[in-house]
């Protein structure tokens, strides 16, 4: 009786399981009619809780928005890179980088991490590809109109870097010059960036089709 | 708890996939339809379908079978391969990439066999379709709230472009001074072409008045002042121009006093709700009294105006006053002052608050190109270069000939730019200016060396990448073997190829060039071309159609299903079917232009026109000669002739594209009532149009007697061949005509108005050609246009008169003379005309004043040829010329007509004011009206009537009958005369003054008793040999 009784549950709610489909990906943005999916999604959330060793359930939906604009910023930035000229990274560089990412992980750590959040060593390789090329981009584009003079390297020194060394002896400013134009320059790019990326989005066509992760208004189209 | 294994594995499954656990979700709908994410991150966890399994079947539910296979192939997912998170990412991207899809995802289910069912579920994208909008204000337009909303015909609609066009348009409202717009919308989809139309509800409201106008600065007017200059008055509608007009009337207020300085602007335009009023206020400076003044060389005030250009900018700067001197510098080269040089400089009062600005001119001496030589040149001969220089010899037209050193850079630059064009890149040209010419003092010889180098000719042409389109079928290029190479004629081909690949489906394709040097100066050139993806034509949706049958519409069509996706066919179908004169408005346009796939749908938005149109005007005609109203003068007289019009056409009648048409006009000399039906396409050929017209005339343009026609035709016009812009070239026309014909209030000899007095009846079939090679119909300078028409009147027919016509024109228009850059040439006219009418069975031709047999009749007055007046004979008024009547002297028209018509039409010349819209011509025109076609022959060489003829006994009774035949009007009348034509936007206003050489003379005759009727001669008369005209469009 309670066989026959399981097997009338089962057809119940069983038929139903093995007939309903299960969504394996779908699709959750599109940036100028390129496609932004909930698999690329997922894979950036678990990457970038590896590279911040974030657990996994600690996930909010604040991190789960920031992971998709990423992504949509990954979108335009990629876009731009068709009809630009820079010089893109090569597998010495890549590989060098992942070492580099490995020896700050820590070696222990780091097999066991990639298995606890998901993702294989193949796709950091892809990640870090991806942010090398798309800085060089950044860089060729944005650094060219970027200018440090004189006055501006003096007073970094003067007010920045002097007090944070002290009261160690400060390098002569000759000396200190190429490295704190350099850190300046990167400070002007990262500056430009955001309203570099800011106009790629008022000027691109962005839909987001998960209803609570819709951009601010005024952003794409 | 169950015992058996089996059931434990069920229960433990069924427990597993309870609703509300992770692996049974069933698709809820959030608020705008979309499916909420699966739990976990974001993708869920997979646990019936895995990757690594064999695909057993790939779905697209609720699509077509012909977009499943599509599908299918884009996602390039196949039953039997693995299901990989790679190919599957693939997949989703390429589908996305359509643009047909607002949402995708991808579903799995297991199969009996364990296998991955894939289904791709989606819903699909809308695109916009017809825009409309009730409720515009007239200002702005229903056309300007359209536009602003920025919703494009075929692009995705989305909720983002709706918003965006809301807020657009209540901008647009608010900037026409409507504040209290309110918009709503409407928006309806059609779920079969994936359009949806949004209809836009306006009420504007009340517009917004001028409010307070407050001032800030010094304006030197008071506000009242200044509300006036600006038009600001408090309570005046706010409309878009409000602000900008009001700027620019102040600022020329205080031009006009000289303040070219003076900054005017609206620093604050603040609405107020409460009044719905608008606050402004204007911050003025008005800046120093500027003074622009020349000194060293004396020139007219209009000269200065027209030279400086702050006077027609209404401004004052560097930039313009700059020019200024430039202008002035070449206009004094202009007049010969070849070494003029023109400083500028500004002096400041400021106690005064004045700035001068002052043009110092040095003229130097005046001098004169005497000689322009261009030496060293092969390749182009003199009459080829010439012609584009602007540096000129002495010449009628210039006294001095024109010349500065701007001027010969620029001619210099020119030329050397038509050699690059032709292959020599190293062309060098020397220019050398020498004074005192031949001991001459200023006389100036400007002489040019070309040195023209070696010619570079294209070595080989090769042309890479056009994988689907042979090298056969592109259109001719410019550049080709041993041709000349140039950049130029390389980026024409680039258009030449670019245009025939976007004509051809590639939207895509791109073109480079290279060059290689190769011996014996050449060059060998390639063209890549990158085809890109080929578009197709899917569907074709037409959409606004309401009254208009759809065949008329699919027959101009000019894209099918299957077809390259060309903008050329686009184009053709939007220019077919405005041509069709049904439709306001045509759109076409792609559906989803920015997805990837390869067929699209094309979009043909149609507006019907208004079915009903109704025209009304006013006008008049003036010229001598003119017939007046129970008038007794046989010459006519000048005068104005008013004209009042009114018609009523109906469009697209029973939406088969066929036109009912009424007009009417009516005038002092002429009333007319016309009904026509006109069937373009007759049996769905484009060459064939049916018209059948019925009209009433009642036309006084003869002074000899009032006509009224009633008539019924029936045409049908076969077009023969037509110029490469479509129109006719040749036209055959085939016709009936019914008609009864009435000629009343006859001033003719008493015993000829009983018999022409009678109403006739004439059928006559009739033909005609007409083959046009003119280059403009309104203007023409070149070509032909040749005419014949035959027709013949028989009682077979149903007419009361037996008579044959025939009438042939042949005109020809010659340019001559040279052209140049800023002056057309010369255009020599003719045109000659010869109309014959033959009698036969009853009807006969005679003289005026000779008798007729009762038996017999004559071709009715109105049927017969008739000549005179500024469309035909300038020497004579309307109608005026050929036989007369003995007794009444009013002409009585003929069987046979020759006119011949020679013009001499100027170039415009550039006229102060008119500019180059006047033009002139002189003329002659010779010809006449005969009684028949024998004496048309005899005349052509007789030069001078036979005036002695005409005259008999003065005061001796005048003898009708044999001796009426006395005065003989077979002779060619010749006029010579000066027209002025005034270009306008609806063709050129014409008058011609024109002079007989040997005018008409005719018999005086006046009535000396009634019973029996008998007359006297008292002397002849002539016809003034001066006369005006004054119409519309060239004589011929």
């Amino acid at each position: 009786m309670l066989h026959r009784a399981l097997i009338a549950v089962l057809f119940f709610f069983g038929v139903p399981l093995v007939r309903a489909g299960e969504v394996l990906d779908r699709l959750v943005a599109t940036v100028n009619g390129h496609a932004v999916l909930a698999s690329d999604w997922e894979e950036e959330l678990r990457y970038e809780s590896f590279m911040a060793k974030r657990p996994l359930e600690n996930l909010t939906a604040e991190d789960r928005s920031r992971a998709l604009d990423h992504l949509i910023d990954q979108e335009l930035v990629v876009e731009q890179m068709h009809s630009a000229e820079f010089k893109t990274a090569t597998g010495e560089e890549i590989e060098r980088q992942l070492v580099a990412r490995r020896n700050l992980y820590g070696e222990d750590s780091w097999s066991s991490g990639l298995r606890n959040y998901g993702i294989s060593e193949a796709e950091v390789c892809r990640h870090i590809e991806l942010e090398l090329n798309q800085w060089r981009l950044v860089e060729a584009r944005l650094r060219p109109a970027i200018e440090v003079d004189g006055a501006a390297i003096e007073s970094y020194y003067r007010e920045e870097l002097v007090p944070k060394i002290a009261p160690a002896p400060p390098p002569p400013l000759a000396a200190a010059a190429p490295t704190i134009r350099e850190l300046l320059i990167e400070k002007k790019i990262n500056q430009s960036l955001d309203s570099w990326l800011q106009n790629l989005r008022s000027q691109a066509q962005i839909r987001v089709l998960i209803p609570e992760f819709l951009p601010a208004p005024g952003e794409g189209q | 708890m169950p015992k058996t294994g089996l059931a434990r594995v069920l229960l433990a499954l069924v427990v597993a996939c309870w609703p509300g656990s992770e692996c049974l979700w069933s698709h809820s709908q959030t608020s705008d339809g979309a499916s909420p994410l699966p739990p976990g991150l974001v993708a869920g966890k997979r646990s019936a379908c895995s990757y690594g399994q064999v695909i057993e079947a790939v779905n697209f539910p609720d699509m077509t079978p012909e977009d499943q296979n599509l599908l299918a192939e884009l996602a390039g997912l196949r039953p039997g391969e693995r299901l990989e998170l790679d190919g599957l990412q693939q997949a989703e991207r390429a589908l996305a990439a359509t643009g047909r899809f607002a949402e995708l995802s991808v579903e799995c289910e297991r199969s009996n066999q364990g296998r991955a069912l894939l289904s791709f579920v989606s819903r699909p994208n809308f695109f916009i379709g017809r825009v409309s909008v009730e409720g515009a204000p007239g200002r702005p337009t229903q056309s300007q709230i359209v536009n602003a909303s920025k919703l494009q015909l075929g692009e995705l609609f989305t909720r983002e472009r709706v918003d965006r066009a809301l807020a657009n348009i209540a901008r647009l409202m608010r900037e026409n001074g409507y504040y209290h717009a309110s918009l709503a919308h409407y928006e309806r989809q059609h779920e079969e072409t994936h359009q949806v139309e949004v209809a836009f509800q306006l009420r504007a409201g009340d517009p917004a008045r001028v409010g307070k106008v407050s001032l800030q600065g010094s304006s030197l007017f008071s506000r009242g002042q200044i509300e006036d200059i600006a038009h600001l008055h408090p309570g005046r509608a706010v409309t878009a121009q409000t602000s900008s007009d009001a700027i620019e009337r102040i600022r020329k207020k205080y031009q006009k006093q000289n303040r070219w300085l003076a900054e005017v602007s609206i620093v604050r335009a603040d609405y107020v709700p409460a009044r719905n009023s608008v606050d402004y206020t204007l911050d003025i400076e008005t800046g120093p009294l500027v003074e622009i003044r020349v000194e060293g060389f004396r020139l007219t005030k209009g000269v200065v105006r027209r030279n400086v250009p702050v006077y027609e900018e209404n401004a004052l700067d560097d930039d313009l006053l700059n020019e200024g001197r430039r202008n002035l510098l070449s206009y004094m080269e202009s007049r010969g002052y070849f070494d003029a040089s023109v400083d500028l400089r500004r002096e400041s009062d400021t106690p005064r608050s004045l700035l001068r600005v002052i043009y110092q001119i040095a003229p130097g001496e005046k001098h004169k190109v005497a000689k322009v030589e261009i030496s060293g040149n092969k390749y182009f001969r003199d009459e080829e270069l010439r012609p584009g220089m602007q540096v000129q010899e002495a010449s009628l037209v210039l006294p001095h000939g024109r010349f500065s050193q701007a001027l010969l850079r620029s001619d210099v630059r020119d030329i050397e730019n038509k050699y690059h064009a032709n292959g020599f890149t190293n062309v060098k040209i020397d220019s050398e200016v020498t004074d005192d010419y031949r001991g001459v003092k200023n006389q100036l010889a400007v002489r040019m060396h070309v040195e023209e180098g070696p010619q570079t000719l294209v070595g080989s042409l090769s042309i890479m990448g056009n994988e689907t389109q042979p090298t056969e079928s592109f259109p001719p290029l410019n550049t080709q073997p041993n041709q000349p190479f140039s950049d130029f004629n390389i980026a024409q081909d680039r258009d030449i190829l670019l245009n025939y690949y976007f004509n051809s489906g590639f939207p895509e394709a791109t073109f480079e060039a290279s060059a290689q040097p190769a011996p014996n100066n050449r060059m060998d050139v390639v063209f890549h071309i990158h085809e890109g993806q080929r578009r197709y034509v899917d569907r074709v949706l037409v959409a606004g159609r309401e009254y208009t049958r759809a065949y008329v519409i699919d027959r101009e069509l000019e894209m099918k299903r299957g077809d390259p996706l060309s903008q050329g066919d686009l184009l053709g179908t939007q220019q077919k079917l405005y041509d069709l004169g049904i439709f306001s408005q045509v759109d076409t346009a792609v559906q989803n232009p920015e997805g990837v796939e390869q067929r699209k749908n094309v979009l043909v938005q149609l507006e019907e026109s208004k079915r009903y149109t109704f025209n009304y005007g006013l006008g008049f005609e003036f010229q001598t000669g003119q017939p007046s109203i129970n008038g007794k003068q046989p010459l006519g007289s000048a005068g104005l002739s008013p004209l009042v019009s009114f018609d009523v056409t109906r469009l697209n009648f029973r939406g088969r594209d066929h036109t009912i048409t009424f007009t009417s006009r009516v005038g002092r000399l002429q009333q007319r009532g016309l009904l026509s039906y006109e069937a373009p396409r007759w049996f769905n050929n484009p060459n064939w149009k049916l018209t059948f017209t019925a009209f009433f005339d009642h036309t006084l343009d003869v002074a000899t007697f009032t006509s009224q026609r009633l008539e019924g035709s029936s045409q049908a016009e076969q077009v023969i061949s037509r110029k490469a812009d479509g129109s006719s070239s040749a036209v055959i026309d085939y016709r009936f005509n019914y008609r009864l014909v009435k000629a009343s209030n006859l001033e003719i000899v008493p015993q000829e108005i009983p018999l022409l007095s009678q109403p006739v009846r004439v059928g006559e079939p009739a033909i005609g050609y007409i083959r046009n090679h003119r280059d403009n119909d309104l203007d023409t300078t070149r070509g032909s246009y040749y005419t014949v028409d035959a027709g013949v009147a028989a009682s077979y027919f149903g007419s009361q008169a037996d008579f044959s016509r025939l009438l042939v024109l042949n005109s020809t228009y010659h340019p001559f003379g040279k052209q140049t850059k800023s002056t057309k040439q010369f255009v020599f006219a003719r045109s000659t005309r010869v109309g014959l009418e033959n009698t036969f069975a009853n009807t006969v031709s005679i003289q005026p004043g000779e008798s007729v047999p009762g038996y017999l009749t004559l071709i009715p007055l109105p049927e017969r040829f008739f000549m005179g007046g500024g469309n035909s004979h300038r020497g004579f008024g309307l109608n005026q010329a050929g036989p007369r009547d003995p007794i009444t002297g009013f002409p009585t028209g003929g069987s046979a007509l020759f006119l011949n018509n020679l013009e001499v039409r100027f170039p415009p010349p550039n006229l102060p004011f008119f500019q180059d819209n006047m033009t002139f011509a002189v003329f002659h025109d010779m010809g006449n009206v005969f009684s028949d076609g024998s004496h048309m022959l005899e005349s052509l060489l007789r030069w001078h009537q036979n005036k002695p003829l005409c005259a008999q006994t003065l005061n001796s009774a005048f003898q009708l009958g044999a001796s009426a035949a006395l005065c003989n009007y077979n002779y060619i009348s010749h006029a010579i005369g000066l027209g002025v034509r005034y270009k306008t936007p609806v063709g050129p206003v014409r008058f011609d003054f024109g002079y007989n050489l040997n005018p008409t003379v005719y018999p005086g005759v006046i009535q000396v008793s009634s019973s029996p009727v008998s007359y006297q001669f008292v002397g002849t008369k002539q016809a003034s040999p001066f006369n005006i005209y004054f119409s519309i469009g060239q004589t011929f």
